[in-house]
């Protein structure tokens, strides 16, 4: 009687305990341009501590699960590519006193949200969805553009068996989305309007 | 096949499962709002430089349907607002920060004691969101899984208000940016009539801010 009130306290701990799981998502494809169609503007990437670390972490309830997104080496990548897709010179910064003298705009994006929706059922869908905003400053810190760049991503939630597959899946389509949608925002930008010093750039690929 | 007393009521219990979660349990559906352009909305106004126009969010109905939940009964007040660039020379950046929400109780009082802010705390929003839920949820469903439900409802929700936000964005010649913005109301709200909402850009050549003001009515 005594080792089945054991089993039992043991199993009734068990499944109070709530554990941590880190979710490991999908590397993305890398992205590239020719060379004449990028923008021809020297930039610094200022990518600091908090985007290159930058975990999500998601818990539904105080004594549920936590899941763990670390989404920093992503956006370090994929803001690396997408810089050196839309612009000809790029060199990458973590913050301002590295700054090269010879630089043109400093291109700094920062997570300003990461969210996601869940359902309870294996075949509806889940959405997650982040904002970057990204600020195109002057070497002296003037801000001459800011976008605030949202992305989703979205799949069905998955079984027990396949609810993680599912959701990682899910964060890699919301990164593409973010990034893609950041791609195209940066090409369109009027670079021209920033000063004399940008004239020569044409609006547009 | 042979009927049994047993089979009528699993057949029962298997339609009451089905019939919760093709229903009841399924996942709070909130509609999209959609672009709406700026002759759409309820108040509009302009200056040399900027074009504004807003609608505010006030029926239950709408509440429901836009944010699936009675946002105004947890003290915030939804408000699509739209603005345009119409200045043909200069670009402005426009954030939510940017937004002013306050009292007009006399015409010399520009700014006054109910300005609100147009940053709602997170966590304050999904506790005042996550509440709402409760108090609807509970009244209709009996089961274990209601627990579940109303946590994955008060996460829809609240994406949704995130997703459907108005986000920082520059604005060059001719073009406009849109979303809503979430005004904490003070606890003496109801009795307000008349508010302004103030939008101020700056125009990131010469650092100078310009702003256009819009009378709403509160009713």
């Amino acid at each position: 009687m005594q080792t089945i009130r054991l089993i039992l306290a043991s199993l009734h701990f068990t499944l109070l305990a709530a554990c941590t799981f880190v979710m490991e998502i999908p590397k993305g494809a890398t992205q590239s341009n020719l060379a004449e169609q990028r923008k021809p503007i020297k930039v610094a990437l200022e990518l600091d501590d908090t985007f290159r670390k930058f975990d999500w972490k998601y818990k539904a309830c105080s004594t549920c699960d936590t899941f763990v997104f670390p989404l920093g080496e992503h956006l370090v990548s994929r803001s690396e590519n997408v810089a050196r897709s839309v612009y000809a010179n790029v060199v990458t910064v973590s913050d301002e006193t590295q700054l090269p003298g010879d630089v043109q705009l400093v291109v700094k994006p920062t997570v300003v949200k990461v969210d996601g929706a869940n359902s309870l059922w294996a075949w509806n869908y889940g959405v997650m969805t982040i904002i970057i905003e990204w600020k195109l400053m002057t070497p002296d810190r003037q801000p001459k553009w800011v976008k605030a760049i949202k992305g989703s991503g979205q799949s069905e939630m998955g079984t027990l068996f396949s609810f993680k597959e599912q959701w990682t899946g899910r964060a890699k389509l919301m990164l593409d989305d973010v990034f893609r949608n950041a791609y195209a925002e940066l090409t369109q930008i009027e670079y021209f309007r920033f000063g004399p010093r940008f004239s020569h750039v044409q609006v547009g690929q | 096949m042979k009927i049994t007393n047993a089979m009528p009521d699993k057949v029962c219990a298997i339609l009451i499962i089905v019939g919760l979660t093709s229903t009841g349990c399924a996942t709070v559906r909130i509609e999209e709002y959609g672009r709406r352009a700026m002759g759409e909305q309820r108040y509009r106004g302009r200056n040399n430089h900027l074009e504004i126009a807003a609608t505010p969010i006030l029926g239950e109905d709408e509440l429901s349907k836009y944010f699936g939940a009675n946002l105004i009964e947890a003290g915030i007040l939804p408000i699509f607002v739209r603005v345009k660039n119409v200045d043909p020379f200069s670009s402005y950046i426009v954030g939510k920060e940017d937004f002013l929400l306050y009292e007009r109780s006399s015409r010399s009082s520009a700014t006054s004691d109910a300005r609100v802010d147009s940053d709602i705390d997170a966590r304050v929003t999904a506790a005042s969101v996550l509440a709402l839920v409760f108090a609807g949820g509970v009244l209709g469903l009996g089961a274990a899984m209601a627990g579940g439900k109303m946590v994955t409802d008060a996460a829809v929700v609240e994406h949704n208000l995130s997703n459907k936000q108005f986000l920082t964005t520059t604005l060059a010649p001719g073009q406009e940016g849109s979303g809503f913005l979430y005004f904490k109301l003070p606890q003496e709200a109801a009795k307000l009539s008349s508010w302004n909402v103030r939008v101020n850009a700056r125009n990131p050549n010469n650092n100078e801010v310009v702003f256009v003001e819009l009378p709403i009515k509160w009713q």
